[in-house]
């Protein structure tokens, strides 16, 4: 009975192993390239980005999307992970080879089971990596920065170097077998070394710097293979012509031309990653395309639409946002008495024009009128507005400030204003801008708009048919 | 009955450390999470502000030069700078109010709880030095602050349509206006678009120039004109006379 109860237990045990095994063994497939940046790493031998253009998007894919563990990125590269990066960006279709090489033998640890076999195999049997005297590979041993160097110019660039590495203070640390490797990285321009002038050869390789060396040595000829139906893309044209769902099959490309849809009268500008309502998102590039996931995902066509001929301005007075709702609401901030006096004047004045536009006091307001004595920066200014919260082209929250001192000197040089008139003009301005309507600048309009600072703040107290053209065209 | 007396008192407690937590712990005010609600923000997010300014347009140099000095605390300056260098802090300009010496300078209207609604935000701070005067109490060689509404700092953006665009090296003529009793004070630049003009090109100074040419505004949009002529009548005090 006792047998048989360790029995089950070993088995379990075992069970378990290799499922924590298998588990290790699947290859991610998500890693956000942007997030690179913002893991440390112990110095900065490769700096990031750099040459991003030297290789192909193809090539980033992989990379990026098989790196082992990617959410560790501050950790180190194994032995085992750099074998498989380097098959990986030399001949990524190696891994999924049906004929992989039998090296059973040649390394004690290495075994067929083993996540890392195929990799190990096709780079043993191509002759980039070597085992040490022992007939070990040690494959979970962390590589160091001098190891990494020798593999990858033994598979991309075995020519010979005589490369001076005198211009590195700790180039007399690099074991004597990978001066060679080193010499030819260097020539290349793998390797850059720290603005210190360190090579730190005997530094562990974090995975950071792993990727980032590998984005440095050329991948000519490298397809992308991903399992079958990994991610399904959806195209959104949001009222251009429909495009179909394009789904990612086993052995196809990163480099498939992006499917292009048309709308009449509007220039088709690219796919970004939000519709651009409630964040601006992202452009889709191949990389953000191979990077952004798993499952399934929308992105959405950018359009650029011409300003329409009827639209009033010429399209140049309008604010980029507009108040959500035609009915706007305010909630005054401490005061009472004639400001408030002029407040009522200008919302009256919005309200009772051709305009849908109605201003009403609401305790819940997020939009704030406040009066304050003067901006001490500039007497000449008498009121300002400021947009705090917005989406797209939707203000959400505003603030309108005038300011009281200012107005006063301002009626008083002029016999004929009246401190309400100008203060109810400010207010009505203000009030424009929060329902879309930018500085007119002066001259450009006659006098005929509450938006122009040159107006004659004493007759205009609120929009004008000019205005009013404007913000129905917005409120359409 | 022990215990209900004991979670009593541990009750008590709790209440006793929140409520010293939240009336201790005074708002910093230049903490942009208080002002803005960055707090909400990703990493790599910027929260863009715009403030849009209504200003008084003027009919003539003449005008704007009086507009300021009737208001019985600016002081202002017409001077030819050249623009050394920029930075950008949070600054609350409404802050001068409150210093003792200003009260003599404010009417019975100033409502001193007004000045408390004012906040925080970027400001742009140009240092200046001054190679000319042709109006003010500063001397040529003096270094000034001048200060506007505009500038990042972190993920807080202000974009402020009055702000006036210097450029490090720029050589031009200001209209600077500064609170009477705060003689350091940062300057500002009265009503933007009619106060910075470039001074021609040919340099030199004031007197080697003809007084019919005209300086070009640093705002296109601006339709006042000022002159050489006109700088000299304001630095001789008979300009508008």
């Amino acid at each position: 009975m006792q047998n048989t109860t360790k029995t089950t237990t070993r088995k379990l045990l075992v069970m378990f192993l290799c499922l924590v095994l298998t588990i290790s063994a699947i290859p991610p497939l998500h890693f956000p390239a942007q997030a690179i940046s913002e893991y440390p790493h112990d110095d900065y031998v490769f700096s990031f980005y750099e040459d991003w253009d030297m290789f192909d998007a193809n090539g980033l894919a992989v990379l990026e999307a098989q790196m082992i563990e990617p959410l560790n990125l501050s950790g180190y590269t194994t032995r085992g992970e750099a074998a498989a990066l380097l098959v990986l960006a030399r001949e990524p279709g190696l891994l999924t080879s049906p004929n992989t090489p039998n090296i059973v033998g040649r390394f004690s640890d290495v075994r067929p089971q083993d996540w890392f076999y195929p990799a190990v195999a096709w780079a043993a049997s191509r002759g980039w990596v070597q085992g040490d005297d022992l007939g070990r590979f040690r494959p979970n041993d962390r590589i160091t920065r001098e190891e990494f160097v020798a593999i990858v110019v033994r598979a991309v660039d075995p020519r010979p170097s005589n490369w001076p590495l005198t211009a590195f203070r700790d180039a007399n640390q690099i074991t004597p077998w990978a001066i060679p490797y080193m010499r030819r990285a260097v020539e290349n321009r793998w390797i850059i070394g720290t603005p210190e002038g360190l090579l730190n050869p005997r530094h562990f390789f974090l995975r950071v710097d792993a990727l980032t060396f590998a984005r440095r040595f050329p991948t000519p000829g490298v397809t992308v293979n991903f399992p079958t139906n990994i991610r399904t893309i959806t195209w959104n044209a949001s009222g251009g012509s429909s495009v179909t769902a394009w789904q990612r099959l086993a052995g196809s490309v990163i480099g498939n031309p992006m499917p292009n849809p048309t709308w009449s009268g509007r220039t088709f500008r690219g796919w970004n990653t939000t519709d651009g309502r409630t964040a601006r998102g992202v452009a889709v590039t191949a990389s953000t395309f191979i990077s952004s996931g798993t499952g399934a995902v929308t992105y959405f066509a950018r359009w650029h639409e011409p300003y329409p001929s009827d639209a009033p301005h010429n399209g140049r007075r309008h604010m980029r946002q507009w108040y959500r709702s035609s009915a706007v609401t305010l909630r005054r901030v401490y005061f009472e008495g004639a400001w408030r006096d002029s407040l009522d004047d200008a919302m009256r004045n919005w309200g009772n024009s051709a305009t849908p536009i109605t201003v009403s006091f609401t305790a819940t307001s997020n939009n704030i009128a406040q009066i304050g004595n003067r901006y001490i920066n500039d007497p000449a200014v008498l009121g300002h507005f400021e947009r705090q919260a917005y989406s797209g082209t939707t203000l959400n929250r505003f603030i309108i400030r005038i300011y009281t001192m200012s107005i006063l000197n301002h009626a008083e040089a002029r016999p004929e204003r009246q401190v309400r008139n100008v203060a109810a003009s400010v207010w009505a301005h203000e009030i424009g801008h929060a329902v879309g309507l930018a500085d007119n600048p002066s001259g450009a309009t006659g006098n005929n708009s509450l938006m122009r600072s040159g107006r004659d703040r004493n007759a205009i107290r609120g929009p004008q048919p000019f205005d009013q053209q404007s913000v129905n065209w917005l409120y359409r | 009955m022990r215990k209900l007396l004991f979670a009593i008192v541990i009750f008590a407690l709790f209440s006793l450390v929140a409520c010293a937590d939240s009336s201790s712990t005074p708002m910093d005010p230049v903490n942009p999470d208080n002002i803005f609600g960055t707090e909400d923000l990703a990493e790599d997010e910027v929260l863009t502000i715009s403030v849009h300014a209504d200003e008084i347009v003027f009919d003539s140099i003449e005008e704007m030069l009086h507009f300021v000095e009737i208001s019985g605390i600016f002081r202002i300056e017409v001077v030819r700078v050249e623009i050394l260098d920029e930075r950008t802090e949070w600054h609350n300009p409404a802050l001068v109010f409150q210093h003792e010496e200003a009260l003599p300078y404010l009417s019975s209207y100033h409502d001193p709880a007004l000045d408390d609604l004012e906040n925080f935000k970027p400001y742009t701070f140009h240092r200046i030095q001054v190679l000319e005067v042709f109006k003010g109490e500063v001397e040529a060689g003096d270094i000034l602050e001048v200060t506007q509404m505009g500038g990042q700092i972190d993920n807080v953006r202000l974009e402020s349509t009055s702000f006036v665009p210097l450029s490090v090296g720029d050589d031009l003529v200001l209209f600077l206006t500064s609170p009477l009793w705060i003689p350091a004070s940062p300057r500002g630049i009265i009503g933007s678009t009619q106060a910075a003009y470039r001074f021609p090109a040919s340099g030199g100074e004031l007197m080697a120039l003809s007084a019919d040419v005209a300086l070009e505004s640093v705002n296109p949009t601006n339709e006042l004109t000022l002159t050489i002529g006109d700088l000299r009548q304001i630095a001789d005090g008979t300009f508008g006379r």
